[in-house]
């Protein structure tokens, strides 16, 4: 009996302790085999020191789950989301605050043809229809996807478009299960062995894709601790400005971190940039340029019957937040 | 509430009629009563109706009634994703249906074999205690690389649900054959395929009806994620790309749909067992 009364008493305090206001541990979401520079901080356990806090690093294997994560409540911030299943998140109506762009990588997420087939952008209208294509739903691959397809004037409905994982499509690819199979990081790099991109990261930056992951916190913890979040900011702005000063010195560190081989870590690496507080700050980014696309993205993805109904620029404009990213010194 | 205790004392004399009300699986199996399961599911019903009116959950975990039947009616007039609504049940139909009818046809066999011979026990035991509880969906990314994302990865990967399950149950209820039994059979100058056919297979039946039941419970499960599987069709590709764009009315239709062919494939084998096996739950062992 005294046990059961512990017990209870325990639970009804572990109840309580979670319903107060102060904080002591902070959840953070990210993404394995995803080097990012602020996880020399996470691996050296900054946060930890310089917030006082316990900081759980929570991996992910898509932005999605992590939308619905702190939905549920259980991530506080989610570092490196994509920017796309933000898009589909506050469209849906989820409190969620874009307070930063973690990095950009157009050449790090990317669709490739079985090499076979010898799909280029010229040949694509007519070469394209009735293939099978294997992508990541809802999120920034898919997108590409749907763009790249329009750009090069093939219609959605006329290629079988199979909705699987990054990883899964990688394994579909190799097995000649699919023609064409899109996807990122390291899934993407394996892709690469036997085919070849149809549209370079770089034509199609000039197409006006923007290709970045975002961080993001919950409306609710970004107005309840903003000090916790400023802090997060600070911490990743000095860890980016340490790793694009000299990079080669975290190669290391960061293949430890994200799980991934010291090659590939690097490969990866290379394809991505850390935009420092000043880029980040400006029309291109954070004061104009992600508001907009953001409209775009999610008025594309109504288009494309993907989502029912976008909101207005205005509401939209709501959800990015570029406050906390100023006041870091 | 005296309709009420009227039909509880209605029941009771009925009760009445045996020495026990209590324990004897007859009787909760007997007809009447049906009114408990209006009540309930109408309890239900009314409680996510208003739950909707009155805001009482964010659309978001679970969306209102009218949200769901509006999903219905668009996918069902429009289709999801180049299917009609049909077809994308009957593709899960099928799917499932194969796997759980291939599990059965090796399944019954090899508990038939753990059950009855010491050489075949000691060969299979080892493989099917280590392969048992091994979930399907872990081996996911196995069974596409082997077997690509083709209907024969989706139906493999069902397969292997029901195919343990089957095997323990049919193994279960073939040891549950009472000895004295077999030894009778035996005075009466029966063969071994008679001994089978006549005492072990009738006597094994009904645990191999509640191994199928249960089995196709867990294909059910197992399908949604199969179906993650590079599915173009099916509910459960419907849960699971619905669930991307944070679609909760479609995904708890399919949630629905799903539930409601299983239970209808389940009353269906409750009929074929009371068909088959109307000597469940009677045999003294």
């Amino acid at each position: 009996m005294k046990t059961i009364c512990k017990i209870a008493t325990a639970v009804l305090f572990s109840a309580v302790s979670l319903s107060s206001h102060a904080l002591d541990e902070l959840n953070v979401a990210y993404f394995l085999e995803w080097p990012s520079a602020n996880q020399v901080a996470q691996l050296e356990e900054t946060f930890d020191k310089r917030m006082g806090l316990k900081v759980n690093w929570r991996s992910f294997d898509n932005g999605n789950a992590m939308t619905a994560a702190m939905v549920a409540g259980d991530i506080d911030i989610a570092y490196s989301q994509g920017f796309v299943p933000f898009v589909v998140g506050v469209s849906k109506g989820v409190d969620l605050r874009l307070i930063g762009v973690a990095m950009t990588y157009s050449e790090n997420d990317n669709c490739v043809a079985n090499t076979s087939l010898d799909i280029t952008k010229e040949n694509a209208k007519t070469k394209l229809p009735g293939k099978k294509i294997g992508t990541p739903t809802g999120n920034v691959t898919h997108y590409k996807l749907l763009k790249m397809l329009d750009h090069l004037g093939v219609d959605k409905d006329d290629v079988r478009i199979l909705s699987m994982s990054n990883a899964d499509a990688s394994a579909a690819f190799l097995r000649g299960d699919v023609d064409m199979a899109c996807g990122f990081g390291g899934s993407l790099n394996r892709m690469k062995k036997q085919g070849s991109v149809v549209m370079t990261g770089a034509e199609q930056e000039a197409i006006g894709l923007k290709v970045f992951d975002i961080v993001s916190v919950t409306g609710d913890f970004a107005e309840k601790h903003p000090d916790v979040v400023r802090q997060f900011m600070q911490i990743t702005e000095d860890a980016n400005l340490a790793y694009n000063r000299y990079p080669e010195r975290f190669y290391q560190t960061l293949s430890k971190a994200s799980g991934m081989k010291l090659e590939d870590t690097i490969d990866t690496l290379n394809k991505f940039t850390f935009l420092d507080k000043s880029e980040q700050l400006s029309t291109q980014w954070m004061l104009g340029g992600i508001q907009e696309f953001t409209k775009e993205v999610a008025d594309f993805f109504v288009e494309q019957d993907q989502l029912p109904r976008s909101l207005s620029q205005e509401q939209y404009n709501k959800t990015i937040d570029a406050s906390f990213l100023a006041e870091v010194k | 509430m005296k309709a009420i205790l009227k039909m509880l004392n209605a029941e009771n004399a009925e009760n009445q009629r045996k020495t026990v009300s209590f324990g004897d699986s007859s009787l909760v199996e007997a007809p009447g009563g049906r009114i408990w399961t209006f009540v309930s599911i109408a309890f239900l019903l009314l409680l996510w109706v208003f739950s909707g009116v009155f805001g009482w959950v964010e659309p978001l975990f679970w969306p209102p009634i009218g949200d769901v039947w509006h999903q219905l009616k668009v996918i069902a007039s429009e289709g999801y994703r180049n299917a009609t609504l049909l077809e994308h049940i009957g593709i899960s139909v099928y799917r499932v249906l194969m796997g759980f009818l291939l599990g059965c046809l090796v399944g019954i066999p090899l508990g038939f074999a753990l059950a009855l011979s010491r050489i075949m026990n000691r060969i299979f035991d080892p493989i099917v205690e280590f392969f048992r509880p091994m979930p399907p969906l872990a081996l996911i990314p196995l069974v596409i690389l082997w077997l690509g994302i083709g209907e024969s990865a989706k139906i493999f990967l069902l397969f292997l649900a029901a195919l343990w399950i089957m095997a323990l149950a049919t193994r279960s209820g073939a040891l549950s054959t009472n000895i004295s039994k077999v030894y009778a059979a035996y005075t009466l100058n029966a063969n071994k395929r008679q001994i089978l056919f006549r005492i072990i297979l009738p006597n094994a039946l009904p645990e191999i009806f509640t191994g199928m039941r249960v089995s196709m419970g867990v294909c059910w499960g197992t399908v949604v994620a199969a179906e993650l599987v590079a599915a173009e069709s099916g509910v459960g590709m419907m849960i699971m790309v619905a669930s991307k764009f944070l679609s909760t009315d479609i995904v708890v239709l399919g949630v629905i749909l799903i539930s409601l062919v299983a239970y209808a494939i389940d009353i269906l084998m409750r009929t074929l067992e009371a068909r088959l096996v109307p000597w469940r739950g009677k045999s003294g062992h």
